[in-house]
């Protein structure tokens, strides 16, 4: 059962050691959104490079939009930071990172903390992003006052009818000598399965019960009636005609057009995630050069 | 007789066993668990002496909530016994127009919720909230800031949320207090020919003085452990540490970073600074007499 879970599932329930420790079901994309109708009305195409993104953010200034929205003072403020910082990072390095620290003494990681201090500086963000949180960057991209927002999927559902249309997901731009090649996303699992001590005891029905949900139909299920995305690759074949497009955009298009970045919530330690993200809230400000960043990052880790 | 006595200590044992549960068994559990190396409640912990106040002493993030909470009292404590003592005797022997409605006006701020007034001023602070409106609104824009997010401001905003929530209630605590006490002798000598500044100081304060140092007391005691609610709906101590105090890192430890044994340590550094503060302030507005 767990080899043929492994198979489907874009992220695996092992712990390091290989051991299985639970089953993920509930699964999010967390992309770009990009409102193609304010990019149009700027004259500008959807960037897919760091440089790119400048010029566009300048574009979209020019027509009175703003651009990046992301709630500097909360969570979706340090995910995004954690994004742009893992630029140059491999995948390895980036884990290590999150999990003890040592932005500093990195390199490649001063390079990623540099690029996002640019882009701050540049104006690629929403004006005050420091003071916002999740709900105010939902609201100006909902309302159409920013062009773009890094948020997950459980915001589908608050995009109003007549946006829906102009909603392209994609990743966040990269910049030239970048460790990915095209532009990055998150993806994640949210709720899943864990078996109790009294439930090995009636392991063979929790067989039956987890090989249920995990086959392809039940799966695909989830999708069409529940609008939720499980941690399995959905087949496009299996997905409901009169699907809400937003969702089989993000569910068939947005995985062959991103790569994923490290997800930073299944390495930063439970228990310094909130004073990180404490920290970088003090990122988005004004004037905040890239040594005082890494310090603040450091400074969580005990460093 | 010995009857009748007996009677009464037997009515007075659930009041005594509630009492002994719900307040001495947490008290005495935070000096235990200080000693602990728990990290949640319920996992396995041992005992190690003093080492989590060796952690608590060596740690930055301790001082800069003992620096922060220090300004707080030094600051709220004096500035709302001041003005509620001035606000209350305006109210309540100022005789100011519609003298009821004022009072209840000031008063209403100290009935409503924390979650409310944090709300409140969520939405008068925010980056585009009330207060930056205006601001812009009278060309001022310089001033404008995202006033819970800035480390200058965060901190000074707590205050000012504690000062706007409290200084009406002790203004009735002091009116109330005034009129029954002094309320003739503040008349007789408004008639001799005093200004309400000397009638206010060198009357009312002196003859209050004892009670002014009971509500000094107890305003230092909530301000020093109840501020955690504010900064929690707030600002969460952030951004980074600048408004974190000793009674949210309490919290903080405890609940967000799994480290119980250092946060009941703190809880006794922060119990100890409540008794010396408390005796302190006391000792130094005393009843004459």
């Amino acid at each position: 059962m767990t080899a043929c879970f492994r198979r489907r599932s874009r992220s695996g329930p092992a712990t390091p050691d290989g051991d299985v420790q639970g089953f993920p079901y509930e699964g999010y994309q967390w992309p770009v959104w990009y409102n193609t109708a304010l990019f149009d009305q700027a004259g500008v195409d959807i960037p897919t490079t760091t440089d790119e993104l400048i010029d566009a953010a300048a574009a979209l200034r020019a027509a009175g939009v703003q651009p990046f929205a992301i709630g500097g003072n909360d969570w979706s403020g340090q995910k995004l930071l954690l994004q742009i910082a893992q630029s140059y990072l491999s995948p390895d390095d980036a884990k290590e990172i999150f999990t003890n620290g040592g932005w500093c003494a990195s390199d490649d990681a001063m390079k990623g903390i540099d690029l996002f201090v640019e882009l701050r500086d540049a104006g690629v963000f929403i004006d005050d992003v420091e003071g916002l949180e999740a709900s105010s960057m939902a609201a100006a991209f909902d309302t159409g006052a920013a062009a773009m927002m890094s948020a997950g999927s459980w915001e589908l559902a608050n995009v109003p009818a007549e946006m829906a249309g102009d909603v392209l997901f994609g990743g966040f731009p990269v910049p030239s000598g970048s460790e990915y090649t095209k532009p990055t996303a998150y993806q994640g699992t949210a709720n899943g399965f864990w078996i109790s001590t009294k439930g090995t005891e009636k392991i063979d029905a929790i067989k039956q019960f987890i090989q249920y949900l995990y086959s392809p139909e039940v799966a695909a299920k989830f999708v069409n009636e529940a609008q939720i995305i499980t941690a399995l690759e959905t087949d496009p074949a299996l997905l409901s005609g009169d699907l809400n497009p937003l969702l089989a955009q993000i569910t068939s298009e947005l995985p062959s057009t991103v790569e994923y970045a490290v997800h930073p919530d299944k390495y930063v330690p439970g228990t310094i995630t909130e004073q990180l993200i404490r920290q970088t809230a003090v990122s988005f400000g004004d004037g905040v050069d890239s040594a005082a960043v890494c310090a603040a990052l450091d400074s969580v880790y005990g460093g | 007789m010995r009857r009748r006595r007996n009677g009464a200590a037997l009515f007075a044992l659930p009041a005594f066993f509630w009492y002994l549960v719900f307040l001495i068994g947490p008290l005495a559990s935070v000096f235990v668990i200080s000693t602990m190396n728990s990290t949640t409640l319920i996992a396995k912990s041992e005992f190690v002496g003093l080492r989590n106040f060796g952690r608590v002493f060596t740690d930055a993030e301790f001082w800069a909530a003992f620096g922060n909470t220090g300004l707080q009292i030094l600051v709220v404590v004096p500035v709302m016994v001041v003005l509620g003592f001035m606000l209350g005797y305006y109210l309540f022997l100022g005789n100011p127009p519609l003298a009821g409605v004022l009072r209840i006006i000031f008063f209403t701020s100290s009935l409503l919720s924390v979650s409310t007034k944090a709300m409140i001023f969520y939405a008068l602070l925010a980056p585009d909230g009330l207060v930056n409106q205006v601001l812009r609104g009278i060309g001022l824009d310089a001033f404008a800031t995202s006033w819970l997010a800035n480390k200058a401001t965060a901190l000074p905003v707590i205050m000012v949320v504690d000062l706007w929530s409290g200084v009406g209630f002790l203004a009735i605590l002091f009116g109330a207090q005034l009129t029954s006490v002094s309320g003739e002798i503040i008349e007789a000598s408004r008639l001799d020919g005093c200004g309400h500044w000397r009638s206010m100081w060198h009357i009312a304060f002196g003859m209050l003085q004892g009670f002014v140092g009971v509500v000094a007391m107890l305003q230092f005691l909530w301000t020093l452990f109840l501020s955690a609610t504010t900064v929690l709906l707030l600002t969460k101590g952030g951004p980074g540490t600048s408004s974190q105090t000793l009674s949210y890192l309490i919290y903080s430890k405890a609940f967000e970073q799994s480290d119980i044994g250092y946060s009941q340590a703190v809880g006794v550094v922060l119990f100890v600074t409540g008794l010396l503060g408390a005796v302190i302030i006391r000792k130094i507005l005393r009843s004459r007499d």
